[in-house]
């Protein structure tokens, strides 16, 4: 009955139709938020209502981090585990309800980061975001929890997620009613609009920066009969949050803008794939999309569905994103075919990025060359940016590109700067004598994430959480980065707890060079970035003791003990 | 009539036709690029990442990369001898490949590959997995400590034997091969000696029982000749 309902349940916010096979994680996600949990008779009672085996099912939840099987409990804690997280006082957090809840109605763990860099420290609890959990919120969580009081019950404030806006520009100021982008672009034929984006000389916000109106234009020539508009919400570079604020405050912009890619490419099915972490802003997103549809800007020549992620950071990757859609692990395709020609169910298929998709709808309000008029020469527009770490001002900042990175860490407040992270976990680790760069398509493109570090911090620390987090995100298909990010997380471990010998540093420049080179998606080829980094820009934190360590490579006497050491009960 | 298309790999000039890949021309005039999780015929998958190579400046996997006309292609280069003997040592580290005491060892291409490309040490720590086995079937032995991941199996199973015995489930690390029945067990499958899949694993992760040593060490396939003569050879 329970996956009965749990099928209808998930099916009835849907537009499209769909086969199960297709809604197979959205069922799942389904059952493990009703739950916290996945069953072996859920399972098998999906199979017997849709005849989805059992293994194929398993295969789906292996795969997914928030989807677990028979490990039933009544609340689930994840502590967001960025090393920004950390700073706030995450791994205390978490210690904290381990001894506090030691309960085996609740599990305690920890996540990627949950975007609260800004608002830490931040956890979920069954799935839902709880920012800043300082002493006397934990301690009512505390309460709420040994009083089994249902999270509906729970004090509204605890789930708002309130990230500052420390500077606006022309997305984050617009105040225009819904609607009016797409008024505009009613005076429009496709090709003029098409032409109108590019005269704008839009990029894509996701980081790559590849120009919007040229994706665009491959996919609108593309004949076939049903087409694609996907929007990637799926943020999960440590670090980030914009997109959060973009979904939360100026989603009528980013509905707008798949509206009119869909009359442009002349689609008829659009998705925006959530990340699971933002479950909570599914209500917020679908009553907007409702609001759409009763207008008629939405409806049977081109609708939009939600579909949410479950904890799966590759599912930003465009292919792996799509395979996520489909319903299966998110396992990044093989290019040819691209989506534009191939995408969704074989389907010619556009993905952008959130910001991407509002900034459509600003060129229609404001027009092509008022757009054009912010930014600089080969990156016009602004860019938003979620900065955290230590300064006095985290939060979102939206820059007009050409903005200098010095005078970002001045209006955050930022003093005292060793280094400044770039681009979360993917991304590059930038020295001050390089903070007079820009945030630029040509000098530090960037998807937003913007971790600040002091003098205070250790940047093997910073280093190894990244390399820890690709070790944990990497999907596993191919080789380099299946195994060398877990070799690049234990030689930097080795060099933060002072037990790393000379071939550790050759293997660790080898290895960066490895990912970059022969990865099968941009995952395994950034992991290496900031290792390189280090090496490049930061060589001091590599300094091996002058001793016999050097020629002990790999050994650690108290690693190869500790076996022999547990089954003789010595501590 | 319509000219001949072809491409450069090494700077020797490579016929194809439209729809061939990179490899599959390759293979095809008889040039060899090394290769794991490749074979001819079979969807082309492009995880183990050896069949490396630079098609005009780029990096590409060989197996998945469309042949086309303006290409070239570069396999046979120290750099990439390089990457490839490094992705050989994550593969040998990351299981276990003990090949003295590998039943498969002779004719397992993990080994023939890593003699072929110059490998001579596991360059980074090993991993010392344990992994389950699986020795509930008659005929046939899984030990997943040595399987790499490559889905030979998983596409044998599924696309020639049409039977879907076999899957890699999990994420990272913790990838492993898995059996689709019930039980998890290939007891409970309709498994057989027959099977493409039962011939096609690279390594020694699907073994036949009881046949361990009946060809000698030392004349196994790739003890008498390298991979690159064998695999290599025109299969048309």
């Amino acid at each position: 009955m329970q996956v009965k309902n749990a099928i209808a349940h998930t099916r009835k916010y849907l537009q499209h139709s769909y086969s199960d096979e297709r809604l197979l994680l959205q069922y799942l996600q389904t059952l493990q938020n009703l739950n916290q949990n996945i069953s072996a008779s859920d399972l098998q009672s999906l199979e017997n209502l849709t005849g989805i085996p059992v293994y194929a099912a398993r295969q789906v939840i292996d795969f997914y981090s928030f989807l677990t099987y028979e490990d039933p409990v009544s609340y689930r804690i994840l502590v967001s585990d960025n090393i920004v997280d950390q700073y706030q006082g995450s791994r205390e957090l978490m210690r904290w309800f381990k001894q506090h809840l030691d309960d085996r109605h609740v599990a305690v763990g920890t996540t990627s980061c949950i975007g609260l860099s800004d608002l830490g420290p931040g956890i979920l609890v069954n799935g839902r975001l709880i920012s800043r959990v300082t002493e006397s919120r934990r301690e009512s969580i505390r309460q709420l929890i040994q009083t089994r009081t249902p999270l509906s019950a729970w004090p509204a404030e605890f789930f708002q997620v309130n990230h500052p806006i420390r500077k606006s520009g022309l997305l984050l100021d617009d105040q225009q009613p819904g609607g009016t982008a797409l008024a505009a672009f009613s005076d429009y034929e496709p090709e003029q609009a098409l032409q109108t984006i590019q005269d704008s000389g839009l990029r894509g916000r996701g980081g790559a920066g590849f120009s919007t109106a040229t994706k665009w234009r491959f996919c609108r020539q593309e004949t076939a009969d049903s087409k694609v508009v996907i929007c990637n919400a799926d943020e999960g570079e440590p670090g980030t949050f914009k997109d959060y604020v973009l979904l939360k405050d100026k989603i009528n912009l980013v509905i707008e803008g798949m509206i009119i890619a869909a009359k442009i490419i002349n689609a008829d099915k659009g998705f925006i794939y959530l990340r699971g972490e933002y479950l909570t802003l599914m209500p917020h997103i679908y009553r907007a999309l409702e609001s759409y549809r009763s207008q008629g800007w939405l409806s049977g020549s081109f609708d939009i569905d939600i579909h949410l992620g479950a904890g799966a950071y590759i599912c930003g990757e465009e292919s792996a994103l799509i395979e996520s859609l489909e319903g299966k692990p998110g396992i990044p395709r093989n290019r040819p075919p691209f989506p534009v020609n191939s995408g969704y169910c074989g389907l010619p298929t556009i993905v952008n990025n959130v910001e991407t998709f509002a900034n459509v709808s600003l060129i229609f309000i404001y027009g092509a060359e008022h757009y054009r008029q912010h930014g600089s020469k080969n990156s016009s527009g602004t860019k938003v940016l979620s900065v955290s770490g230590d300064c006095r001002h985290p939060g979102v900042y939206e820059l007009s590109f050409g903005t200098r990175l010095s005078e970002l860490l001045q209006m955050a407040g930022a003093t005292e700067v060793q280094a400044v992270q770039i681009g979360g976990a993917a991304g590059h680790l930038i020295k001050p004598e390089h903070f007079g760069r820009r945030f630029d398509f040509d000098d530090l493109a960037t998807a937003g994430a913007v971790m600040i570090f002091n003098q205070q911090r250790k940047l093997l620390d910073v280093a190894s959480n990244f390399a820890d987090f690709f070790v944990h995100e990497s999907c596993g298909f191919c080789t380099p980065c299946r195994v060398g990010t877990t070799v690049q997380s234990k030689i930097l471990h080795r060099f933060q707890h002072h037990k790393a010998a000379a071939q550790d540093h050759d293997n660790l420049q080898k290895l960066v060079q490895l990912l970059k080179a022969s990865s099968h998606c941009g995952l395994g080829s950034s992991a290496g970035w900031i290792s390189e980094s280090l090496l490049n820009d930061f060589p001091e934190v590599f300094n091996l003791p002058d001793n016999e360590q050097a020629s002990a490579a790999f050994f650690d006497i108290d690693s190869a003990l500790l076996e022999a050491r547990n089954l003789a009960g010595h501590q | 009539m319509m000219a001949k298309l072809n491409f450069t790999l090494d700077g020797i000039e490579i016929v194809f036709s439209p729809g061939q890949t990179i490899m599959d021309a390759a293979l095809a005039a008889g040039h060899y690029i090394p290769h794991l999780c490749h074979e001819p015929g079979y969807t082309p998958h492009g995880s183990c990442r050896l069949c490396l190579v630079a098609a005009n400046g780029r990096m590409v996997s060989a197996c998945t990369q469309p042949a086309s006309s303006d290409l070239e292609v570069i396999s046979n280069h120290e750099s990439l001898t390089q990457h490839r003997r490094q992705l050989l040592q994550l593969l040998f580290i990351e299981g276990n490949h003990i090949c003295p005491a590998c039943e498969k060892s002779g004719n397992c291409k993990l080994q023939a590959l890593a003699y072929d490309q110059g490998m001579l040490e596991p360059g980074f720590e090993q991993f010392f997995p344990r992994r389950r086995i699986d020795a509930s079937h008659a005929g046939f032995i899984i030990d997943s400590d040595r399987c790499i991941a490559c889905e030979l199996c998983v596409r044998a199973s599924r696309d020639i034997d049409k039977k879907n015995i076999f899957a890699i489930h999990g994420r990272g690390l913790k990838r492993q091969l898995v059996i689709n029945s019930p039980s998890g067990e290939l007891a409970d499958t309709d498994f057989a000696a027959t099977d493409k899949a039962a011939q096609i694993c690279p390594v020694g992760a699907i073994l036949p029982k009881h046949q361990a040593f009946r060809q000698s060490i030392g004349n196994r396939l790739y003890d008498r000749q390298p991979i690159s003569q064998i695999d290599g050879v025109n299969h048309e």
